[in-house]
């Protein structure tokens, strides 16, 4: 029962922000200054006239965006944004991780149920025992955040409670829910194991799971409403239905994006503990247990993070559809810079994930087969990263443009832009997809007779789709104008698709009655554990960076065109002050994480009972 | 400290000791790359009364990488076509002859203005947006959000994109409006009755209210009837948000919250509601609003301020854009076609203007000699 203690910080938030909201939606909570002066003067006395003739013109209600001057914005003696921005980043940290754990525990523990091996659902349920603790944490940065946003930007908050209205009163009633169904999910797994009760457990996870997706892609509409407003006019007041008020342009492609890069930071995080256990194993069995925790961790991390790529382009296409000019502030604009951070991130994720792979196979004999190709991938995967990064300006002085003879070094100009840069992340994921085949592959041999034809249909594909990705993004890269170019990498993801997706198929099928080769977990290198702090490292400053960049925008707009930000934060600031903030926002969040691990270690530690007070042999006398 | 602890605070510490270098080693890449700053557009106070040709046209190119955002796209990278690099003024003659082209700019200027505000009447081929066929323009409207540029600076890029190619700059200076002289009713003192209100903001204009008036809008001594106070001041303030039935969107200024005095909104609202009190009672005394008050009525500033003309119209560089901009009419029209514009303004509609917006009945409103001044100090607008 000692664990009980998880469960008042957030049900208390959420009884909290249910009254608060109420209360906030009533009406009453628009500043003075949320009408223009004049009207202001007589807002209080018009109420009474005001309720005469209310049902012969409801429209008339309808208020634009307000538009609050400097003067406006409260001055806490400290930056309001920043003050939001490390708060809010610690509320999405750990929304993202409490809501993509359960569902791959969900799915972990349908797996142990179907193979009836009970490690999974042991280890199902220490997933849980992480995603728990970071629960209460969650609440407790969602009641601060809320409190930070309606103390430094009412005028904001006042806006998106009209556009949103009782919507948001739903969203803190489902997270009262959400916290019910996770309590008993976590605490009935042991009451809930067998038989006919398992599948009321799971049920609860998949009520669980739906939830929480629910709450996630209520919470992103608020955020896409503010980078693509719908269901308002062009001041700003709201004309739509709720329901035309969240489904903006741009909600679908985040609610995609954020729902598998959740699944991805989740494993890695988990995967993190995982390693952090097997290091600190005291026997070869723990050590076995935690490593195949990491492998598995690791596993849906990269599984999730291989198809992001491409979630993230639909989401900057329907950005550029909806404005160019915002579609080319993010990538070639002031932000672009950000890219090569990102791929600074994205390049560690892949490497670490590769590392930990080739490391992995050392669990087992079968692997010697395929060890003799990691020095090419990892040459592939090197140069591919180093394509990446590459500028495709330089900050030169004048000297130096003069030597070069342009801004744009003759070498890296080419280099730098997107279509080698296309080039090199798609092969960047087909290779790091062999790795995972290779390594999946390691501890089997087939034994289905079209093997050898089978092997060799597999490396046709690759092989053909190697040389598309290549040809596509040279030739129409380089050789004809803007719209092949942007056309040629649909048929470079098409392709890294087809290589994935046959991948899996043909090996489900090759390796389905294969001899299984043993596989010693815990065989595996120290050094490789570390590679799995690297993923959630790499990915929560991911995670910091491209919300930064999706948040900036906007610009100096809190709601794009309609309502724009006059406070004194309404600037997009320098790379390297981003970069601290990223910074601070992931060690705190590594700290908090630590935390979480030592909680779950404490759960289970027990102190040895006092040893009996022996008399002395001469104190019997 | 026992052995099992000493192992999982190593473990902690070198976990945290590298998660920490990791950090670190990402934060020297973000301030290894260009610091930039991306300042929130700044609306500069520009002395009209001092600029030049070479100084609007400086403003312009300020404009054109700033607030503007032109050069967002307008580069070299081949988004849009790259304005800098080429001779935009003899670009734009050609495409005023392209047979594709459904606008109404007969020159540059015009064409130039054309394509900042609506873009999408003339898609340079391969620049629309994709899958459209050339036929929509991903360029957003200048003079909207999230850009936002007024008049005086869609003319100011005008003026630098004609300037940078040697051409001569066309477009008209902005016009200070003499602070002694001038009708705009920010300038103007608080008026103080109900008649001052109605002609300072001219809503006779469109509207029949104290028993005359246009019939744009609707009949304010009838309407009003049905709101109450609250949403009657709404009304004003954010006309467009409910549009009454069979009159057109977007007419009615949006700015009268930002111009009007809140005594001066008062009394109209105080009015309105009282008139619905009373809308079969007789007409209040009109004879203050019907332009034959004679005084200081006649002169063109005190007819425009009366009539509302920039409730419509861009005059002394402010105004609506919903009839064509008069600071330089005189340059197009006669006296005559001037005239026959007040007074008929069905007779010939501007090019890009909707038909049947200006009332018709100002003949019957101003007096001669009203008429004589306001013609004569459009006359001289070029």
């Amino acid at each position: 029962m000692k664990e009980t203690r998880n469960f008042s910080p957030p049900i208390l938030l959420s009884l909290l922000l249910v009254a608060v909201l109420g209360f906030l939606w009533s009406g009453d909570m628009a500043p003075t200054h949320w009408l223009p002066e004049a009207v202001a003067s007589e807002a209080a006395g018009g109420e009474a006239a005001a309720a005469e003739g209310a049902d012969s013109v409801q429209e008339l209600k309808l208020r634009p965006a307000p538009r609050p001057g400097r003067e406006d914005y409260p001055d806490v003696g400290a930056s309001s944004r920043s003050i939001v921005w490390i708060v809010a980043q610690m509320h999405l940290f750990f929304g993202a991780l409490v809501l993509a754990v359960p569902i791959f525990v969900l799915v972990i523990e349908l797996l142990g149920l179907s193979t009836g091996d009970a490690r999974y659902d042991d280890m199902a349920h220490e997933f849980m025992k992480i995603s728990i603790t970071a629960y209460s944490i969650t609440a407790l940065f969602g009641g601060t955040l809320a409190l930070a946003l309606f103390l430094l930007y009412p005028d904001l908050m006042a806006y998106l409670m009209q556009a949103f209205g009782a919507q948001m009163l739903v969203y803190a009633l489902l997270f009262f829910m959400e916290s019910i169904l996770l309590y008993i999910y976590y605490y009935g797994w042991d009451a809930l194991r067998y038989g006919n009760a398992k599948w009321v457990h799971l049920s609860l996870g998949l009520l669980l799971n739906g939830v929480g997706a629910t709450l996630m892609v209520m919470a992103n509409s608020w955020a896409t409403f503010m980078m693509a407003p719908s269901g308002v006019n062009e001041v700003g007041a709201v004309i739509g239905t709720i329901w035309e008020v969240m489904k903006g342009p741009l909600w679908n492609p985040i609610n995609l994006h954020r729902f598998i890069a959740n699944i991805a930071f989740g494993g890695a995080v988990v995967g993190a503990y995982a390693a952090y256990k097997c290091l600190a194993a005291r026997t070869a069995e723990e050590r076995a247990h935690y490593d195949w925790m990491g492998y598995t961790s690791n596993f849906i991390a990269i599984l999730a993070f291989l198809p992001l790529p491409f979630a993230g382009y639909w989401l900057m296409a329907e950005i550029y559809a909806y404005s160019q000019q915002m579609g080319i502030t993010a990538m070639g604009g002031i932000l672009a810079w950000l890219f090569i951070v990102q791929a600074v991130l994205i390049g560690t994720i892949l490497m670490a994930g590769n590392y930990y792979l080739w490391s992995g196979m050392s669990r087992t004999e079968g692997s010697k087969r395929y060890q003799g190709m990691i020095k090419y991938i990892a040459v592939v995967l090197v140069i591919c990263f180093l394509i990446w990064v590459t500028p495709h300006t330089l900050i030169l002085t004048s000297g130096e443009i003069a030597a070069l003879g342009g801004s744009h070094h003759h070498l890296l100009g080419p280099l730098g832009i997107m279509p080698a840069k296309n080039i090199a992340v798609n092969l960047m994921l087909i290779f790091t997809f062999l790795s995972f085949q290779l390594y999946r592959r390691s501890d089997k041999i087939a034994t289905v007779s079209w093997e050898t034809a089978g092997n060799a249909v597999m490396v046709a594909i690759y092989v053909v789709a190697i040389v598309n990705i290549i040809f596509a993004g040279i030739y129409y890269g380089y050789f004809t104008n803007t719209v092949y170019k942007v056309g040629s990498s649909v048929m470079q993801v098409v392709s890294t698709l087809v290589v994935i997706i046959s991948g899996v198929v043909i090996d489900a099928f090759m390796y389905r009655k294969a001899k299984t080769l043993p596989s010693f977990w815990g065989q595996v290198s120290n050094r490789s554990q570390y590679a799995l702090f690297a993923l959630p490292i790499a990915f929560t400053w991911l995670m910091a960076l491209m919300g930064y960049v999706r948040s900036s925008v906007r610009t100096h707009w809190h709601v794009y065109t309609v309502m724009k930000d006059n406070s004194a934060d309404n600037f997009i600031p320098t790379i390297g002050y981003a970069g601290n903030m990223m910074t601070i926002v992931t060690v705190m969040f590594v700290l908090f994480v630590l935390f979480i691990f030592w909680i779950a270690n404490l759960s289970g530690t027990k102190q040895a009972p006092p040893l009996p007070v022996t008399k002395k042999a001469g104190e019997a006398a | 400290m026992s052995n099992k602890t000493k192992a999982t605070s190593g473990v902690l510490a070198k976990s945290m000791g590298f998660s920490l270098a990791l950090a670190l080693l990402f934060t020297l890449v973000a301030n290894l790359l260009p610091q930039v700053e991306g300042e929130a557009p700044v609306e500069q106070k520009v002395d009209l009364g001092a600029l030049t040709v070479e100084s609007y046209a400086a403003l312009g190119e300020t404009l054109f990488s700033g607030k503007g955002t032109c050069s967002l796209c307008h580069n070299d990278l081949g988004r849009a076509p790259d304005i800098l690099a080429i001779n935009i003024v003899e670009v734009a003659n050609q495409h005023i002859q392209d047979e594709r082209y459904k606008g109404s700019a007969t020159d540059a200027e015009s064409y130039l203005h054309e394509s900042m505000v609506d873009p999408g009447i003339y898609v340079v081929k391969s620049f629309g947006k994709k899958g459209s066929n050339d036929t929509i323009s991903p360029m957003p409207a200048v003079d909207k959000s999230p850009i936002e540029l007024s008049e005086i600076e869609i003319n100011a890029i005008i003026a630098f994109l004609q300037a940078k190619d040697g051409h001569d700059v066309t477009v008209s200076l902005p016009i200070e409006a003499p602070a002694a002289e001038t009708a705009s009713p920010e300038a103007a003192g608080p008026a103080g009755t109900i008649e001052e209100v109605v002609a300072k903001y001219g809503c006779q204009a469109c509207h029949k209210i104290l028993g005359s008036g246009g019939e744009l809008g609707p009949d304010l001594d009838q309407m009003v009837a049905r709101f109450t106070r609250e949403e009657i001041r709404q009304g004003i303030i954010t006309p467009n948000v409910v549009i009454a039935e069979g009159f057109p969107p977007g007419v009615m200024p949006q700015d009268f919250a930002e111009q009007m005095m809140v005594k001066e909104l008062d009394i109209l609202v105080d009015y309105l509601v009282d008139s619905k009190k009373s809308t079969a009672a007789s007409p209040p005394d009109t004879h203050a609003t019907n332009g034959d008050d004679g005084g200081d009525g006649s002169s063109a500033e005190a007819v425009i301020g009366q009539f509302g003309c920039q409730a419509c119209h861009i005059i002394w560089g402010s105004g609506g854009k919903i009839g064509p901009g008069l600071d330089d009419v005189g340059a197009r029209l006669d006296a005559g076609q001037v005239r026959q514009s007040i007074v008929d303004p069905n007779a010939v509609i501007a090019k890009g203007f909707p038909s049947g917006v200006m009332p018709p009945n100002f003949s019957e409103q101003m007096s001669d000699a009203q008429l004589d001044a306001l013609v004569t100090f459009l006359v001289e607008r070029k």
